[in-house]
């Protein structure tokens, strides 16, 4: 068997058959969390092209599926990789249980997940375009579930993505066509510009950017959540595939320079938007959208900007940065989404003025939303901080400018963090919304789920050398990139 | 049987993708915009089959028959759009629509020149009629917000790239997934625009 087929087909194949039962959601739940928990266990565990003993079988695992003359490879040293991307979507879904996020999310977030998988391991790699943009279409439906009018965040949110496809794939066919190392520099300005646009376009890059709020107002704050965590990832480590793919671009300090640049400018400006883009009161901004979820959707802005910066050190330290900040934002979006969520559902809206005093109804909603908050934002202590830390410090000796955009922006969402504190914890008096009396308080589960989530940001603020040693072999997917 | 040649229609095609293109834009009536599409991927395969064996760019022609199909049979025979009957919208329209043509058209040659540092014999009906769906789609991205629409400018620019893209590409596998890419559009803009209708099944705890 290959490894393609077992962790890729076998996992669209469940998807499909949860699809059938997905008026069972709680059970589809649990199956598709833990197939992802396992497939990522068995990555992890599984060497690929050796021969594995298991129990009394004993089998060998080929690291590539042909299909119409295209491949799709998994390689021993991408395994980790693969793993990771399992492993999030696993916790993802498990978290569903409690998000209750609608019946389409598991099954078609796994058909998404394997696509995306597939975009990493199809050859030559700029096919992997082609399943962004399948991923992205099947997508919609768990984040515009049946009942609900059709908003413009969605809207952007299909046509940004799929202007990105046609750019990947022209780049692919130019730097098929021409060598290179041996070209004329002139000739590869434009496949660089076109790639440029494409990833500017996938990565929700200032100025396309603006379908993130949007579907953070829209949809369900834990679907929207696990588009903004998982989609920039994705698409970030297929860049850093073209980065180790062709010697001229990663050897180009233009195309550093450029990250960087863009990154700066997304640090700075998803966390001065945080900061200044609600108001409680409508008198002072009128036109704002007072919604907590927008705040999530311009943290995404920054996050993406974080990512860039990490690749923008160049080298396997970038990369591996680049996976140490993922993980944390990961555990911050998490928390963050699930308070939402039940925020959400407690209260019945995500509107600033209608929040007013809910934290002292619901304080583990509010203490776990503005920790998780913090801790996307590096405060210290939290998970968010040490990445951040070691992020400042290269960017200190290389580009100070970034650095300069890293701590704006993080002071940003601070200041919006506290903002919503100080909303969330307002006294009864002072608020015009909804009377307590008429909503349930916080459920004993509810409370244990908020209060461990708000527990692990602590424990890996605190220790993160728990975690860092297990992403030491996630850059090995990229060894080219080392000097 | 004389053989069909495909060459020699490829102006009149790129004249059929003009007029189509513009009809989409212009029209209001859910009825002319879906046949109007449906005419244009008849032309997008008359385009494709310069660079692909016929029988893959037949792939093109049912694959967007099918799309307009299905976004054709999810609509209400009673909705009519807003705006619709009101000739300066239309107007406005059409003359967008021909100045997006104008610029296309001013612009061939300087892209044929460059793509010629890739491609050698670049067909210029070819390069002209995927480049005008590119800027159509484009522009009517620009001027609509409801779920069909976007849908349709998509579909309309993605045919503009497929048409580009087959002087350059021939492989079946990109031929299945740009059709996949195509019915999925298609889908997903029959799903939003139904989407307010659609109820959640009945859960089972």
């Amino acid at each position: 068997m290959s490894a393609p087929v077992l962790w890729g087909v076998v996992p669209f194949g469940v998807a499909f058959g949860l699809l059938l039962f997905r008026r069972w959601e709680r059970q589809v739940n649990i199956v598709g969390a833990a197939v992802m928990l396992l497939l990522a266990g068995s990555i992890w565990i599984f060497p690929v092209d050796q021969a594995v003993s298991f129990g009394p079988w004993s089998f060998r695992l080929e690291e590539m599926l042909e299909v119409f003359g295209r491949r799709f490879v998994i390689a021993d040293a991408d395994r980790g990789v693969f793993a990771l991307i399992y492993f999030l979507a696993g916790i993802w879904f498990l978290g569903a249980l409690a998000a209750r996020p609608g019946y389409l999310f598991v099954p078609l977030g796994m058909i998404v997940v394997v696509l995306w998988v597939g975009a990493l391991a199809v050859e030559p790699f700029l096919y992997a375009a082609l399943f962004l943009e399948i991923a992205v279409i099947i997508s919609v439906p768990f984040l515009r579930p049946p009942g609900g009018v059709a908003g413009q965040g969605v809207l952007r949110y299909l046509t940004f993505q799929s202007l990105g496809m046609p750019f990947i794939l022209f780049t692919g066919w130019m730097l098929g066509r021409v060598n290179p190392e041996l070209v004329n520099p002139e000739q590869l300005v434009l496949p660089t510009v076109l790639v440029g646009l494409g990833f500017a376009f996938l990565l929700a890059i200032f100025p396309f950017h603006t379908w993130l709020p949007m579907l953070a107002v829209e949809a369900h704050p834990y679907t929207a959540a696990f588009i903004f965590l998982m989609l920039p990832a994705v698409v970030s480590l297929f860049g850093i595939g073209f980065l180790s793919e062709f010697s001229w671009l990663r050897n180009s300090p233009s195309v550093f320079a450029i990250l960087r640049g863009v990154g700066f400018l997304m640090t700075l400006t998803g966390g001065v938007w945080a900061a200044f883009d609600f108001s409680s009161q409508p008198r002072y901004l009128p036109k704002k959208a007072r919604h907590l979820g927008r705040i999530l959707g311009y943290a995404a802005v920054r996050g993406t900007g974080l990512l860039l910066l990490t690749i923008s050190l160049g080298g396997i330290e970038g990369v591996t940065l680049f996976f140490a900040l993922l993980l944390s934002h990961a555990v911050g979006y998490w928390l963050w989404a699930l308070a939402l969520t039940y925020l959400r559902e407690q209260h019945g809206t995500l509107d600033f003025p209608l929040l007013q005093g809910v934290g002292r109804k619901f304080p583990a909603t509010a203490i776990a939303l503005i920790m998780a908050s913090f801790s996307v934002a590096g405060f210290p202590l939290l998970t968010g901080f040490p990445t951040h830390l070691l992020l400042l410090e290269r960017l200190a000796d290389t580009d100070l400018l970034g650095a300069f955009g890293v701590v704006v922006g993080g002071l940003g969402l601070l200041v919006a963090g506290l903002r919503t504190l100080a909303i969330l914890v307002m006294s009864a008096d002072e608020s015009p919304g909804v009377p307590f009396e008429e909503t349930p308080s916080e459920s004993r589960g509810r409370k244990i789920i908020l209060i461990s989530g708000t527990g692990i940001l602590l424990t890996l603020g605190l220790f993160p050398q728990w975690f860092l040693p297990l992403i030491a072999r996630l850059p090995l997917a990229f060894e080219r990139l080392s000097p | 049987m004389a053989e069909l040649d495909l060459a020699s229609l490829s102006a009149p095609a790129a004249g059929v993708l003009l007029v189509s293109a513009l009809l989409v834009l212009a029209s209001r009536d859910w009825r002319w915009t879906i046949a109007a599409l449906g005419v244009q991927y008849a032309a997008v395969f008359v385009l494709v089959a310069q660079s692909w064996r016929l029988e893959l760019a037949v792939v093109k022609l049912v694959a967007g028959w099918m799309a307009v199909a299905i976004l054709g049979g999810t609509q209400d025979v009673t909705y009519a759009e807003p705006e619709r009957g009101r000739p300066s919208g239309i107007v406005f329209r059409v003359l967008t629509g021909g100045m997006v043509a104008l610029v296309v058209f001013s612009s061939v040659p300087d892209v044929a020149a460059v793509l010629n540092d890739y491609v050698e014999g670049v067909n210029i009906p070819q390069l002209g009629g995927g480049l005008l769906l590119l800027g159509m789609g484009l522009a009517m991205l620009g001027l609509s917000a409801t779920p069909l629409r976007v849908a349709l400018a998509l579909l309309i620019m993605f045919s503009g790239f497929e048409i580009l893209y087959a002087i350059v590409e021939n492989s079946t596998l990109v031929a299945g997934l740009l059709a996949l890419v195509n019915l999925a559009l298609a889908s997903i803009g029959a799903y939003l625009h139904m989407v307010p209708n659609f109820e959640e099944p009945r859960k089972v705890r």
